[in-house]
């Protein structure tokens, strides 16, 4: 997560003419296959704003923005705003779809591959070994996240409310369905009215 | 549980998540695991924890796990409706946003948002690595393994692909010398 403020206006227009649908399924899906862990998002811009030239940097920022802002996962969120923006709303839902369904089936392949390799002792221990590795990424985006999003005593608490709630509970319906709500309203009250 | 009744489930554990993925799927990783191990036992920790991997080493958003875990525990129907669950709240409502969120300066409340939600996005991301790493019959190595990649990604540019490389060579190679220096087999498989 990147607090972007956009650099130019929407009033700019967009730099080539809108793709077609094929097109937007087959760039989402390139994109989605060859993401790897994080930098989606680096990815995204290179090919969207500076490659095909399909968006304005400013409104890809802000696009960006309201992708990471809500919940949900960042690609398709992307893929569903930038789609929108482009074609409507098949636009939304083929750019969506290319970046789920051929990584989708990938993940199903891979899935029973691995399978196979996990009957082995070896195999096992290199997939449990795969997945404490994995888990050290995830632990870094999360530090990563709260080195942003600490920024005054009212973030600290609402962060060891969700931190410890979670991993004592597990569930987390509950606890982000009232402190969600709760801190955004603080947040709005600690953010200066210009 | 028959096979419509499991469908359901998928999708009534899946769909409510869905708004919740604040931060992204990784915030959702501690939920689903105590959903679909503990709650539903339709995996065994083991099972979910080899899911994970291969979510992580297949490329696309990770939040796929969803997928692989709905085709695992019922098939293509199982896939196909536990990825619309997942995706499906989040991006109505991003679809419907898409109209009313405005280019240009980002108002008062839209940095509200923002702001408002990435402690918990942070408290959620980190819990899940602790319920994920806490699950019965996982060995202290991944421990050390996991706070290891997670403080040198956290503190430099290292490609993703390398730590992962290098964090299961290393898990690896710890339970082969432990296994040979006769240490008590911990819990793996």
């Amino acid at each position: 997560m990147t607090d972007t403020e956009p650099a130019v206006l929407d009033t700019e227009p967009p730099p080539s003419p809108p793709p077609s649908l094929l097109q937007l399924f087959l760039a989402f899906g390139k994109i989605s296959l060859v993401s790897f862990g994080g930098g989606v998002t680096a990815l995204m811009y290179r090919e969207f704003v500076i490659g095909r030239r399909w968006v304005a940097e400013g409104d890809f920022m802000s696009g960006l923005a309201l992708a990471q802002a809500m919940p949900g996962v960042n690609v398709t969120n992307l893929a569903i705003w930038l789609g929108s923006q482009l074609r409507g709303p098949a636009g939304a839902v083929v750019a969506c779809l290319g970046a789920l369904v051929p990584a989708a089936l990938l993940i199903i392949g891979v899935g029973a591959l691995l399978h196979e390799l996990a009957k082995t002792p070896l195999g096992a221990s290199a997939l449990a070994g795969v997945a404490a590795a994995a888990l050290g990424l995830t632990l870094a985006m999360g530090l990563r996240t709260a080195k942003f999003a600490l920024i005054d005593r009212t973030s600290l608490a609402v962060f060891a409310v969700a931190l410890v709630g979670a991993a004592v509970f597990g569930s987390i319906v509950l606890l982000v369905a009232i402190l969600a709500p709760v801190s955004i309203v603080l947040a709005y009250r600690n953010t200066p009215d210009e | 549980m028959n096979d419509d009744n499991l469908l359901v489930a998928l999708v009534l554990v899946f769909a409510p998540l869905s708004l919740l993925a604040v931060g992204g799927g990784g915030s959702l990783l501690g939920d689903i695991q105590q959903q679909v191990v503990v709650h539903y036992g339709w995996m065994t920790a083991q099972e979910f924890q080899e899911a994970f991997a291969v979510s992580r080493v297949s490329p696309g958003p990770g939040i796929l796990i969803v997928t692989l875990i709905g085709w695992q525990v019922a098939g293509l129907p199982g896939a196909v409706l536990s990825t619309l669950a997942i995706v499906l709240p989040s991006s109505v409502l991003i679809y419907a946003l898409a109209h009313v969120w405005h280019s240009g300066r980002r108002t008062r409340w839209q940095k509200a948002l923002t702001r408002g939600l990435a402690p918990i996005a942070a408290g959620l991301i980190i819990a899940s690595v602790i319920r994920l790493l806490a699950y019965p019959g996982a060995h202290p190595v991944a421990w050390l393994v996991a706070a290891g990649v997670g403080i040198v990604a956290f503190r430099s540019r290292v490609s993703q692909v390398l730590l992962l490389a290098v964090g299961t060579v290393i898990f690896v190679g710890a339970l082969l010398l432990l296994a040979a220096a006769g240490a008590p087999d911990l819990g793996l498989p």
